[in-house]
């Protein structure tokens, strides 16, 4: 779960970063750019869709309510994924986050700290990695 | 609704009083009507014995003018008087012939026993022959206590002048004779006496023993001759009949039945009244009650809504900030000149400040349901404890035992969060903060308290209303979100001034809660 497809697609970035709002998009990049990760955003979930559906990336930094498709629902429309940690103003009900299931590697609840963020990534992109 | 069982109420007594005092009025009304009519019917009988009694007594007077007949026939001749007297003188009776002389009347024939020829007929006679006239004239009359000696002259002009005839009778006057019996007298005690003053030696007749009579009585008189004799007598009993004479009594205790029947309707109706009454007053607090509760409640959750909305709407540009900070830092490097710096500690210090306000704000909205894991609350204040800086001049005492309870662990932690954070902001100027635990049968009990100054009482009972603070810088959330945690465990929470000063939080936590034991 959540390995890169056999398939031959390159990795276009480690992060794909998914988030409605355009200033909480943009610090997050640079704060995960100044770590040294690549990075790529997507508005909202139609536009994150067709970006996972092209290529691959290590880890989905994903907000939950967004326009047109939320988290959850694309989350639930890719039957293959990278490791997800969910980034959001609100907290998932218990059922929300078992539906989901184990393609989420970790629920951060806005704000965090920069460090937590950088750390929380390192972390999925790890488990990424897998043996 | 309480009352006295056996306290009638006013309106029953007055109802009650009102129909009995009507009753006894109508048996008094009845039984004077009843008594009147008894009365008007012993005078009309009383009446009509005395004419019988007068009519019989007149019949004696007719073989007395008979004998006078003879007498004036035979011009006073004893011998003729003697022969005519013996048809008149049988028992009980003597008839005498006598003529006045110059020492009174001398009797000069006799027929019966009691009188001497020659003699005088003695005082009381003479006195009566001296007075008799062609009416029928009474003598004097004596009662003895067993018999009754009485006797009627007649004199000139049915006689030669100096002439009279004297009938004596001795009788006892309870024998029953003619005059005493049939009608009217077999419903009366009837007593004839010779003088209106009824003595007992003036006793004539009587149908009864039972002398003087007692009861209601009607007098009337009965002519004898040109005198008067007199009846006096009772009914033997209730003449006008015995249903009117019962009726009195009947309406009164038909009445008072009644009275009673009334009053037991009225206090039955009045208690139902007073339970209807009582019921309506005690449904309407219970009302007023759950309304208010409703509106209290109602508020909250619009206070709740509006806070978890603000809370979330905070949280984007609060991420979006802290990031930005980071980055001037990250950008500035070593650069960074020791005011920007400051600036930048200020700022950052700020946005902490305005995320846990955040934090509390969408903490507030009604909380989800508690997932109840096993939670050891020593371990939990430890990580709160852990998580929290602590504020110079302050220490902690900890004496939380290993204790294990079915709770949302999340939502724990926050209820120490708070509690520990409340504490510390409670003593400006440094103190100590106690957090002790104990089990305490199916319960947990955890006092935080703190060294501060304590709370006014007069606001003691809002301290856990939303939005109520005595901190120039506070939300007035944190208690009111541990309220709200610990009441969704089934738990209480209060807050009181310790004996030595300074604020105590008491939660009381069941160690499972009853929704999940009744799940279970």
């Amino acid at each position: 779960m959540g390995a890169v497809p056999s398939r031959t697609r390159t990795r276009r970035a480690d992060v794909l970063i998914v988030d409605d709002e355009a200033d909480v998009r943009r610090s997050m990049s640079e704060i995960l750019q100044a770590s040294g990760f690549s990075v790529v955003e997507a508005e909202d979930g139609d536009v994150a869709l067709g970006l996972l559906r092209e290529s691959d990336y290590g880890m989905v930094l994903l907000d939950i309510r967004m326009p047109k498709l939320d988290g959850v629902s694309l989350i639930e429309a890719l039957r293959e994924l990278p490791p997800v940690i969910v980034h959001s103003a609100f907290s998932l009900s218990s059922e929300e986050r078992a539906r989901l299931g184990s393609k989420v590697v970790e629920y951060l609840r806005k704000p965090v700290s920069p460090h937590q963020l950088v750390s929380a990534v390192q972390g999925a992109l790890g488990a990424g990695a897998g043996p | 609704m309480k009352w006295d069982v056996w306290r009638p109420s006013p309106l029953t007594v007055a109802v009650t009083l009102v129909v009995a005092a009507a009753t006894v009025l109508g048996f008094v009304l009845t039984d004077r009507s009843v008594a009147s009519q008894n009365q008007a019917l012993l005078k009309s009988d009383t009446t009509q014995a005395a004419e019988y009694v007068s009519s019989i007594v007149s019949s004696v007077g007719a073989p007395l003018q008979a004998l006078a007949s003879g007498v004036t026939l035979t011009n006073g001749s004893p011998a003729e008087f003697a022969v005519q007297a013996k048809s008149v003188a049988q028992t009980p009776a003597s008839v005498i012939l006598a003529r006045k002389t110059g020492a009174g009347f001398v009797v000069t024939a006799v027929a019966g026993a009691g009188f001497v020829v020659g003699r005088s007929p003695g005082p009381s006679v003479d006195a009566t022959l001296e007075r008799a006239t062609a009416d029928l004239t009474p003598g004097p009359v004596r009662y003895d206590g067993k018999s009754t000696t009485f006797g009627f002259a007649v004199g000139p002009p049915l006689v030669p002048a100096g002439t009279a005839i004297f009938e004596q009778l001795r009788i006892d006057p309870f024998v029953a004779i003619t005059a005493t019996q049939g009608a009217p007298f077999h419903v009366l005690r009837a007593a004839v006496y010779a003088s209106h003053g009824l003595r007992g030696d003036q006793l004539v007749l009587a149908n009864t023993h039972a002398l003087p009579l007692v009861g209601p009585t009607a007098e009337a008189s009965v002519a004898v001759g040109s005198s008067r004799w007199w009846l006096v007598a009772e009914a033997r009993s209730p003449l006008a009949g015995g249903f009117p004479n019962a009726a009195p009594l009947i309406l009164l205790g038909v009445g008072l039945l009644l009275a009673l029947a009334i009053g037991s309707t009225v206090e039955a109706l009045v208690r139902r009244h007073r339970y209807a009454t009582d019921l309506v007053a005690e449904r309407t607090a219970e009302l007023d009650a759950s309304h208010a509760a409703l509106l209290r409640s109602e508020r909250l959750s619009a206070l709740g809504e509006m806070a978890s909305t603000i809370g979330h709407e905070l949280r984007n540009p609060l991420a979006a900030v802290i990031n930005a900070h980071f980055m001037v830092r990250h950008t500035l490097g070593d650069t960074i000149t020791p005011e920007l710096d400051g600036l930048l500690v200020m700022a950052e210090r700020q946005t902490t400040r305005a995320a846990t306000l955040a934090d509390n704000l969408t903490a507030f909205v009604r909380q989800r349901e508690p997932d109840p894991v096993p939670v050891d609350l020593g371990e939990v204040v430890n990580e709160v404890l852990e998580a929290t800086p602590l504020p110079p001049g302050i220490d902690v005492s900890v004496d939380v035992p290993p204790l294990v309870v079915q709770a949302d662990s999340d939502q724990i932690t926050q209820v120490f969060a708070n509690l520990i954070v409340n504490g510390f902001q409670a003593m400006p100027d440094g103190g100590t903060l106690r957090i002790q635990a104990s089990a305490d049968d199916g319960c947990v009990v955890i006092t935080v308290s703190d060294s501060g100054a304590g709370v006014d009482s007069t606001v003691l009972e809002r301290v856990f209303d939303p939005f109520f603070t005595t901190k120039a810088s506070g939300t007035g959330l944190g208690l009111a979100i541990v309220a709200r945690i610990v009441e969704a465990h089934g738990g209480e929470v209060s807050l009181r001034n310790g004996e030595a000063g300074g604020a105590v939080v008491t939660v009381r936590l069941p160690v499972a809660p009853a929704s999940q034991l009744a799940r279970r």
